[in-house]
């Protein structure tokens, strides 16, 4: 049976490197993503991924083990990157510097033809550049809801907002994709049927 | 016409329409992101940067107890094999003198203080068990509650007015 995160933080507090590894290797991916969301840059975002990491294990000893690890970290890693951002203000790169920097591209395209997934990747793309002109408070917010897949709650408690702000930002953070992405010749012209 | 392009367009649609179906739609589109995934060894150096930045805190934090032990040892060693001289305990016995002085001084502005606050607050709450003083709390409360419905109205109406799209003429 896997050990639960709780488990695995508690073996770390106790001198542990394999479980503080484990417990990594859990969170490495999730935290690479929402900073690669906020940064634009893989190098980086791993870096500021391994920053809250090690600031994490400093105070694991301050980690609740009745709240989610995975809430606990992500303020860690807010914090790594408001920090971060207030000390340098980044220039973005694009995603084809991403994958040129080994970025692993699109998932597996739902269809595999090639139309599927030159569409997806214009899209992905296109989705990309356009959450790069959002406010970035609004940014993290939809990575955190719609890429990691957190509640209202979990995400007003990382980022130290009302869920009240949360839901705000997420309304007007979509509201301004949405507004993007039209001007961009995504929406149609006429009304779109959803039987294809 | 593919399903990403399908699907951009329903959310694009909803937008506006259907608030928690734009939302459904938004959060099918976003599969379309590619993820980021860590490099191969991004826990196991993690995890290692993670215990040599411990070490380094451990390492700092014996040195800082190590110094204070050396000093305050070197000290009382100085003034056992010497002495202590008497400019010494004069100007300790000044530091000390001053110290107090400022705590002393540093309490009774704060007792000053709490005790204009203590007559402020006993000022307002006579005020207040006044039938005309409660009127006059009721009357600014009433007119502060209207002044934030009429700025709430006034918000509402603008935000319809910029919802109502582009102008046709």
């Amino acid at each position: 049976m896997e050990p639960t995160d709780a488990e695995l933080a508690r073996q770390a507090l106790a001198g542990s490197q394999a479980a503080y590894q484990a417990l990594v290797a859990r969170y490495a991916s999730a935290a690479v993503n929402l900073a690669a969301r906020l940064v634009h840059d893989r190098a980086l975002a791993e870096d500021l991924a391994q920053e809250a990491f090690v600031r994490a294990f400093a105070r694991l000893s301050t980690f609740d083990p009745e709240r989610r690890f995975s809430s606990w970290f992500f303020q860690v890693l807010h914090n790594v990157a408001v920090d971060f951002l207030r000390r340098k203000r980044i220039d973005t790169v694009s995603l084809d510097v991403l994958q040129a920097d080994g970025y692993p591209g699109p998932p597996a395209a739902r269809s595999s033809s090639p139309d599927a997934q030159a569409e997806q990747r214009s899209l992905a793309d296109a989705l990309a550049a356009a959450l790069r002109r959002i406010r970035p408070e609004y940014r993290e917010a939809i990575a955190l809801k719609y890429q990691q897949d957190l509640g209202i709650d979990e995400i007003a408690g990382i980022l130290g907002l009302p869920e009240g702000t949360v839901k705000t930002y997420l309304h007007r953070g979509r509201k301004e994709l949405a507004a993007i992405l039209s001007a961009e010749g995504w929406k149609p012209e006429t009304g779109v049927s959803e039987t294809p | 016409m593919t399903d990403w392009r399908r699907d951009a367009e329903m959310w694009l649609e909803r937008e506006g329409q259907d608030d928690k179906a734009a939302e459904v739609a938004f959060g099918q589109m976003c599969a379309a992101l590619p993820p980021v995934e860590p490099s191969p060894g991004f826990a196991a150096r993690t995890a290692a940067a993670a215990w040599s930045a411990r070490a380094r805190r451990h390492r700092l934090a014996a040195a800082a107890y190590a110094a204070a032990v050396a000093s305050v040892a070197g000290a009382a060693a100085l003034v056992v094999a010497f002495g202590a001289p008497g400019w010494l305990l004069l100007t300790g016995a000044r530091i000390a003198a001053s110290a107090l002085m400022t705590l002393l001084l540093s309490a009774a502005t704060l007792a000053e203080v709490w005790t204009s606050m203590a007559g402020g607050g006993t000022a307002v709450a006579r005020v207040l068990v006044m039938p005309q003083g409660v009127a006059a709390l009721v009357t600014v409360e009433l007119v502060g509650a209207a002044a934030l419905y009429a700025l709430h109205r006034l918000l509402r109406d603008d935000v319809r007015f910029r919802n109502t799209g582009p102008l046709c003429i």
